[in-house]
This record gives C-alpha cells, structure tokens and sequence, in this order.
C-alpha cells in the first residue's frame, strides 16, 4: 500500500481542523509498518482515511493506492461494491478497544459465518472448517471459544479472536490499532508475538498503531513518527531508535522509563504545540525562528531515513545508544 | 516497648495481617468468597517510596484504598503512627484521613466539574478547619498551585476542570491531596491515562513535593519501568500477585535480579524501548499464559498453576513472604521460606 500526502481535515463550528497533515509512507509486503504518536496525533485518523472509515464530512485529500497483484486500486475513489470488497478481502481493521468490538448477543461462531456469509462465501461446512484453523493458530481452542460469548472470554481471548476474524479472508493487509492498550504484560507479549507469527506464517503486512514507544521498539520494522498530525520522521526501526533526526522523536525516546536506564535530561512541562510550521517548536531545544514558519515535509536525509525537522542535519551521525546501568560489558 | 509496637512506630504506616474480603457472584444466586487482599503485612517508612506494581485484578487498589481507611479491613490492622486506625476515637480519626490522601487514575473524573480550580483545592482546607481567613486560605490554594506548576495561579485557580488539560487536572489533583500537609499518600496509577511526554513532567513534580514535605508514598503502577524509575535508588518494590505481596525489596534488587518466579516472567515478557533489547529477550514460559480468575486462585501458592518450577509443597501450602537474603519473597524455591498447610477440606 502506498500512502502520498494524505491530509484529513473536519469542518467544525470552528472552522477547519487539519487532523492529519500531509503524510505520505509506503507499507511493503510481510512489512510490520509502525505508527506512533501521542493522542489526538492523527494515527487512528490516518487508518481510517485508508480504510475510508471516516464520516462525510470529514474532507479527505491526498492518495491512497493499494496494490493487488500488480493492479492498483485508488482505494479514495471506491465506489461502495467495491468499497465492500476491498475491505475484510484486501485490508481489515482490528479496532481500538478490540475487547469491546464483538457483538454482545452473536457467538463467537456466528460472527465468523456473518463476516464470511457478507463476503459471499456461502459454505458453512468451509467457514466452520477455515474458523477452526485460525482460531488454533491465534492459540485458541476452537471447540471453546467457536461456542463462547464475549463476556465468556478475557480479554486476550478477545483480542486473538478479533484478530483470527480479520485473518479470515486472507486479507494482504491487517491494521491493528493499539492491540494491546489495557491488557496485562504476560497477555501483551502473546499478542505481540503473535503479530508477528501471523506476519511470518500468512505474509501479510501489517500497520501497527500505538502510543507505547516499547511495542515498536520490540514489533516494528519500519516507523512513523506523528505529532499533533504532521509526521515527523520515517525511518526504519535501529534509525528512529539509535540515530532519531528529530529531537521530538529523541525527547519521546528519552522520556520513556526503562528499568536500569537513568532517564536523560527533559523539560519540566511542555508548552502547547506549535499551530504554525513544526508542532514541536515551542519546546523544541534546537528551536529557531524558521522553525514556526518551516513546512513540515518529509525529506530523505540520510538514505532512506526521512525526517520534517529543518535542522535534522545537525542530528546526523549521533548515535544514541541505550546505557542500562549493570549491563555485562 | 514490644519489637512489634516498635516496627509500628517507626513507620508511618504499617499494616498487620490485612486482608480484605469480597464476595464474587456466581450464577444467579451463588456467592463464594475471595480475598482481594490476602493476609497482607507491610510497612511504609516516613518519607520513603513503595512501588506497588501487580497487574489488573492482583488487587493493588484495593490495597491501597484500604491503607488509608477508604476501605475497612475484613480482618487485620492499620497502624498510623503506631495507633489503630479502626481504634480511633473520632477525632484521630479525622485527623488520620488528613494526613493520608490519595490521587486517583483518571483525572477525567476525579474532579468536579461544576466546582472551579479555586474551590476544588479550598473545600478539603473547610472541610478541616485549616485555614483561618479568606486571606489565608486564598494564599494557600495559590501557593500549591505554584508548587504543582501551575503558573500563574490567579489564571488557572478561575479555571474549570473541562478548560484543562489531561497532565494540568492531575496537577490539580496533586495540589488538592498536597495542601493538607499530608503524611501519606497514595498514588494510584496517576499518570497511566496521560502522554508519554507529560509523565515525567507530573512524577517530578510529585517526587520534589514528596522530598520537601518528608512523605511516606506507595506509588500504584502496572508498569515496572515507571516502577523503577518512581522507587528510585532507595525506594522499595512491592509485586502483588492475586491479593498477596509476592516479593519486596529494593527496586535495584527486584528489577534486574528478581526472586520470585511470576516477577521473573513479568521482566521477561514486557517490550522495553529498545529494539535490539527487546527482540533479544528470552521469555519465561508459564504453564498457562491467560490471566488468572481472582475467585479461582488455587490452594497452596496462588502461582502454582502457572509456575513451571512447582512442585509438591507449592500446591500443599501457601509460602509466607520470607526473609531471604536482602529482600523478602514468598516462594519455596528459596531455602528458610515459611509456609502455612492448606487445610483441604475448608478450599
């Protein structure tokens, strides 16, 4: 999937809300593409301009163009039938709070044969036999869970059988917004695990949607920094995290506890952002004047690794390495 | 003075033998009983830290809430000072919920929205007769809101919960458990519902008021590395597990050379912000990965189902939180670890 200069923009009683500025990146095959940001960033607003999930009034710019085989799909300019199709058989989304997005009164069985029965496959015999299949490799026991309601279920359960149904048309693309937000560490690392599993065993490509800085660092190849909309810096996973080339990118590195990490120096309370040029200008410590006016593109940096900062040559070469405190040396 | 009275005094609290019973429903009608805090004893020194970390369920509000009278124990006791909290005359009372307030998780909703800045902070001062005049209660409402960086305080003291921001209304709830001079506080989980770059700029905050008012603080998280970074070089780590304390010790010891086996498998399985660290990490397999049912925890040690070195003695009795070495673990892996038979018939 490829995503150019995509801006999303709602009509308020205020006038219009760019929510999303400007954002372009490309999700290859058997990719775990990241997106992190803090809330009201734009991530969950960005997966829903790709899916077109968005209201009508919600005023969608830019291009979105989803490769099926070598034939490319302008998912922007979808009709409805064929909105229907694209969604569940090429991308489907595992929603926010996933814990909650089952049907109270359908069991778990009936949401599959509902998904599959929608999408034409009529088969009950080959739905059932397909469910089985994924649910055991979500590492759920069909003969249960195929029978359960969701208030049977914890939520791990939960989020492997959202995950199993989106799996259930073999989909190129799944995206999964904050999947382990509110579940226990042991639980999270199952599912973590499991993204990858599913990356490695259906080659599928994967947008990972999160605020949590450590499910990137640990799931992700590939990585998009968003701030209060504007994308700050792309790179892939050892770049953003060794050598970031922006310092909002350094400061959310920075500001994440670690155990046996002294955490680095920080500013004691962050201004507002920025409404003009670069969001993070008002705390930024590199801040100039040019900053408030600056464009927020994206610009290849360093090889591949893109950043919106002006002065993100200045960062180049500085490789930070994480100093745990008792490390073997 | 007896070694207990004297373990009592030293703290500002300490709690005995707490354990705290709910009822969970089962079916319609049926009700079985379970501990939410389980036979609890711990002790909080003045102006020290304990990082109480436990994943959802293991019973850490509770706890908390429990430690500071919100809650009375089903059996045990709360020492403030020394003296009984549930032994109060009404008087000592009052006097003890002023000394020990709490911070809540969500500072959406802890807050009164009708009630703007100013009179949030200037209730609990009425409340307890704490300020003389208008002048002075005017003076002290401002000089916390300074404190808690909220600069200028005549601007946000105006100001109504729903004009704030997330990181600004936790500073609001900070100020209102900090103008009552308190002694103990708890704080239960308070910036879990902020951003990432707000979090340390609140924990400052309430790390340089704990050391300039000399507070004892139990400091409620899910997450060890906030726990880590909270407890600090001499603070304490407490990890529960189903309404018991598993483990205690300082949070250099429990972090990077934990004891118990179910803090073991918490370390091995959280993602760090590291990529190479993260990726290379080995995890600790558990016989069973789903969380556990509170109502359902097994006789003998609650771990024992999940534990993948149980043995015989783990599910005949309940190991009691031991001294070992520097730290206390209840698990009988360690030599010297007490236990308590489980009667079998009675679970």
């Amino acid at each position: 999937m490829s995503v150019r200069n995509l801006s999303v923009s709602f009509a308020t009683s205020i006038g219009l809300v760019n929510a999303v500025k400007n954002v372009s990146f490309d999700v290859k095959r058997r990719q775990i593409f990241g997106l992190i940001g803090e809330s009201g960033s734009g991530k969950s607003t960005t997966a829903l301009a790709i899916t077109r999930l968005l209201p009508a009034y919600a005023v969608v710019k830019g291009n979105v163009t989803f490769y099926d085989k070598g034939k490319a799909i302008d998912v922007l300019k979808l009709n409805n039938e064929q909105l229907k199709d694209f969604r569940w058989n090429h991308v489907s989304l595992v929603f926010q709070g996933a814990m909650n997005s089952l049907n109270p009164v359908l069991s778990v069985r009936e949401h599959f044969m509902d998904t599959a029965q929608a999408h034409g496959i009529k088969d009950k015999k080959k739905i059932e036999q397909m469910a089985r299949e994924l649910l055991t490799s979500v590492r759920l026991n069909p003969d249960r869970v195929l029978n359960s309601y969701q208030h049977q279920l914890s939520g791990g359960m939960k989020q492997r059988v959202m995950i199993a149904l989106a799996l259930l048309l073999r989909p190129e693309l799944i995206i999964l917004d904050e999947p382990t937000t509110a579940l226990d560490a042991l639980t999270q690392r199952q599912i973590l695990d499991l993204v990858k599993e599913i990356r490695d065993k259906y080659d599928t490509s994967i947008i990972l949607i999160t605020h949590d800085l450590s499910v990137i660092a640990d799931t992700a190849d590939e990585v998009l920094v968003l701030y209060s909309g504007t994308p700050m810096e792309k790179g892939n996973i050892n770049e953003i995290f060794y050598e970031p080339l922006n310092p909002y990118t350094q400061m959310l590195i920075d500001s994440f506890p670690m155990i046996g990490r002294a955490v680095r120096e920080r500013p004691q309370m962050l201004k507002t952002a920025s409404a003009t040029g670069c969001p993070y200008a008002t705390n930024c410590p590199l801040a100039t004047q040019e900053c408030f006016g600056a464009e927020m593109n994206l610009k290849a940096v360093k090889g591949s690794h893109m950043s919106s900062c002006i002065h993100a040559d200045q960062l180049v070469g500085k490789v930070r390495n994480v100093e745990v405190q008792g490390d073997p040396k | 003075m007896s070694e207990e009275e004297l373990i009592r005094e030293r703290g500002t609290i300490a709690a005995e033998h707490l354990t705290v019973t709910f009822e969970a429903k089962r079916g319609l009608f049926g009700h079985i009983p379970f501990n939410a805090v389980d036979d609890i004893s711990m002790l909080i020194e003045r102006g020290s830290t304990v990082a109480l970390v436990g994943e959802s369920g293991s019973g850490k509000t509770t706890l908390g809430k429990t430690l500071i009278g919100l809650i009375k124990p089903t059996s045990g006791h709360i020492y403030f000072h020394g003296k009984d909290v549930w032994r109060m005359t009404k008087d000592e009372f009052m006097d003890f919920r002023m000394k020990s307030q709490i911070i809540h998780q969500d500072p959406y909703s802890s807050l009164n929205p009708y009630k703007s800045v100013y009179d949030v902070l200037a209730l609990p001062l009425r409340a307890h007769h704490l300020a003389g005049s208008k002048e002075e209660e005017r003076e002290a409402v401002y000089k916390m809101l300074e404190e808690v960086g909220l600069i200028p305080a005549e601007f946000y003291a105006e100001k109504y919960p729903f004009e704030l921001s997330g990181g600004q209304r936790q500073r609001v709830s900070i100020a209102r458990a900090m103008l009552l001079q308190p002694e103990f506080v708890i704080a239960d989980e308070p910036i879990t519902m902020l951003d990432a770059s707000l979090r340390l700029g609140i924990l400052d905050t309430m790390m340089t008021l704990q050391r300039k008012m000399d507070l004892s603080m139990l400091f409620i998280t899910h997450d060890l590395g906030m726990a880590y970074y909270i407890a600090g070089k001499t603070g304490k780590i407490a990890v529960m597990y189903l309404g018991s304390v598993v483990e205690f010790g300082s949070a250099e010891r429990v972090l990077k050379d934990p004891m118990h086996p179910y803090t073991k498998a918490l370390l091995s399985a959280i993602p760090e912000p590291d990529p190479k660290r993260s990726r290379s990490k080995q995890l600790m397999k558990l016989t069973r990965m789903d969380p556990p049912d509170p109502s359902r925890a097994p006789p003998g040690c609650k771990f024992s189902d999940r534990c993948p070195f149980a043995f015989d003695r783990c599910r005949k009795e309940r190991p009691k939180l031991s001294q070992v070495g520097d730290e206390q673990v209840a698990c009988f892996l360690y030599p010297n670890v007490e236990g308590t038979p489980v009667e079998s018939a009675a679970k």
